[in-house]
Order: C-alpha cells, then structure tokens, then sequence
C-alpha cells in the first residue's frame, strides 16, 4: 500500500516514468478484463489505452479506500460497459447452457479434432467462448488472484454471485469439454 | 444402500481448500466411488486449465505509449488555457495604461485625421453611429471605447498569426 502511495505521489509530482511503471503493472489486469468482455475487438488495444488515460486523469480523486488493482478493474469494467452500451452490443450474459444445449447449437463451431491443432488450443477456444462477465470473473480469479470481495467490487455484484458465476463457469467448461475430449486428452 | 455423490460444488469447494473440516470423508469417498472420482479427475483437469492464459500481449512498448500520451494531453490542455490568461492580462493592462495615460484622444484625433476621403467619412461616420450610442449606454467614452475595440482585434490578430505561424513551423517540420 505504501509503494502504491508513493507510486501515485510521484505520478502526480509529474514523473512520467513512474506512470509507465503503474502502465506496466497493470496492463495484463486491465488486458484481460477488456479481452474477456469485448473478445475479438480490433479496438483491444486503444480500449486499453483509453482506460490508462481515463486511470491517469482520475488519479487525484482516487483515495486508497479500494486497492489501485481493484479500482483500475472497475475502470476498465465501466469502460468496457459503456463501449458495449455505445456500439450497441448487448451482453449475452449467463448463458450459462448445459453441455448438451451447447453441442446442439455448436454445428459452426471449429471440430475439435480437424480444424484446431491440438488439445490446448481447443481449451482455450473455450475458455474464451466463456460468457463476458463469467470469463472475467475466471480470469481474475485464476489470473489476477483476486478474492471475490475483490471481484465483486470491480464488476459491483455480491461475493455470493461471483462464486456462483465461478462455480458455474468452471462447471460449463467442464461439461463442454468433457463433450468433446476424454480426460486422458485433456490432461496435458 | 443409496449412495451420496458429491455434487459439483462440493469437488469445486474441494480442490479450493474449502472444506478443510471435510477432508478426510471426501478423500475416503473419492476413493470408493468411481464416479465422484472421474468427476473429480474432470475438474482437476479444469482447475490446471483455466490458469491459461488466453487473453492476446499488448505490444512491447505500450506502457511508454501511453503514458507519453497522457502527459501530453495533460500539457496541452494546460496550454490550451494560459495564453489566454495572458492575453487577457497583457490586455486589462493595456487598456489601464491607456485610460491613466490619456493616449486614447491621440487616436481619437488620429482617427479624426484619417477621414480624408468620401469613403473613409462614410465608414467612419458608420463606426462612430454604432459606437457613440454603445459608449454612453455603458457611460464611457466612444474614443475610448474605440481603441478599446481596436486593440481587441489587434490582439486577436495578432494571437490568430502566431498560432498559425507556430502551426505551419510544426508541419514543416515534421
């Protein structure tokens, strides 16, 4: 807390290099936030860029009552949210389906087998088809080691709804897996 | 004898270390029961599987990048207001000096001597109908107000050459 404190100092004294050093701690944090709700965007870099800007400009009003991780995270979510909101994209959210709905509407999807090269490949094709705010949640989790106090304050829901949407994320890539791969495959 | 599988929240809760209290009964379960077992392989598997990291790097020098563009803005839009700050108090000044020092009647007399032609009666005549009943309704005096207006556009003018000027030097060069 008290590095991040003199971070901000100096940030504010002027010290660009210092923000470039806040820049490098965070990038991957606010990466995979705008990655997992806007996946496929050609603007994912300039998005990441205007979140730094927007992080830059609202430094003298952040007070350290959150961690900076944390109060970065809702920057970029509520960035992410209003890019959504102006292009007009609705959140197909919790689409949570079970293993078999999936496989029934999946005929557009890559085979498993003859169009992605390996099995990891395969993973992480699912791991990024998880639903925007359920693959940011397993992505801060797993990634970032964030609690789901943590989570919960950058996406403003309960820490009993970020569990669930973990538990549930977890649990649809499980089933959506398994429908394709035996866990010998799997387990690599 | 029914058996009592664990659900999926319960292997989930499991592998987080959720259920210290639990552990030996879970261990003792995973071992009998085929099923909760492959269950549980599947999740392990998922478990190791989400620390993959699938979200693309951002270039190499994006941190310098953006912080370069940030402190930039951040000076411009400083730049944007103080010339204007200075102009403003370069002209408060002017026209204080002007008022203490009486200049204005020279160019009142100035602008009296110019009318030399039909034309320059006729726009002065013009500018003089317009500003003698503007002066009196604000109780100032229309030479005043005059070179008041005067040095407004002088200054303007002046500011519009040198930021064009400075623009042009910047293209150029660049």
């Amino acid at each position: 807390v008290d590095n991040e404190k003199k971070l901000i100092d100096e940030i504010l004294s002027g010290n660009q290099a210092a923000f470039e050093r806040l820049v490098n701690k965070y990038e991957r944090l606010v990466a995979h936030i705008v990655y997992k709700m806007i996946p496929a965007s050609e603007e994912f870099e300039d998005i990441c860029q205007e979140v730094f800007i927007k992080v830059y400009k609202s430094l003298k009003t952040y007070r350290g009552d959150a961690r900076l991780s944390t109060w970065i995270g809702r920057i970029t979510y509520n960035r992410c949210i209003d890019y959504l909101n102006r292009k007009k994209i609705p959140i197909i959210e919790d689409d949570l389906s079970t293993a078999a709905d999936y496989i029934a509407d999946n005929s557009e999807g890559p085979d498993s087998r003859a169009e992605l090269a390996n099995t990891a490949e395969a993973v992480r094709f699912e791991i990024d088809r998880l639903p925007p705010r359920v693959g940011t949640i397993v992505a801060l989790y797993h990634l970032e080691d964030m609690s789901y106090a943590e989570i919960g304050e950058i996406l403003n829901m309960p820490d009993g709804t970020v569990k669930s949407y973990l538990f549930r994320g977890r649990k649809l890539l499980r089933d959506r897996l398994t429908s394709k791969y035996n866990i010998e495959e799997l387990w690599q | 004898m029914a058996v009592n599988h664990l659900s999926d929240n319960d292997i989930q809760d499991f592998l987080e270390g959720n259920l210290k209290n639990r552990d030996e009964e879970i261990r003792l379960h995973l071992n009998e029961c085929a099923t909760c077992n492959k269950k549980f392989k599947e999740f392990s598997v998922i478990f190791n599987q989400v620390k993959i990291d699938t979200t693309p790097a951002l270039s190499t020098s994006f941190a310098s990048k953006v912080a370069a563009k940030a402190f930039s803005e951040s000076e411009q839009s400083k730049k944007v207001f103080s010339p204007y700050i200075y102009y403003f108090a370069g002209l408060v000044c002017l026209i204080v000096a002007i008022w203490y020092t009486g200049i204005w009647s020279i160019f009142g007399r100035m602008m009296s001597a110019l009318k030399i032609t039909s034309i320059a009666d006729f726009i002065g005549d013009l500018i003089i109908s317009v500003l003698t009943p503007l002066a009196k309704m604000l109780h100032i005096d229309t030479a005043f107000l005059a070179v008041f207006i005067l040095v407004l556009i002088v200054a303007v003018a002046l500011d519009y050459i040198i930021r064009h000027s400075r623009q042009r030097t910047i293209s150029y060069l660049v």
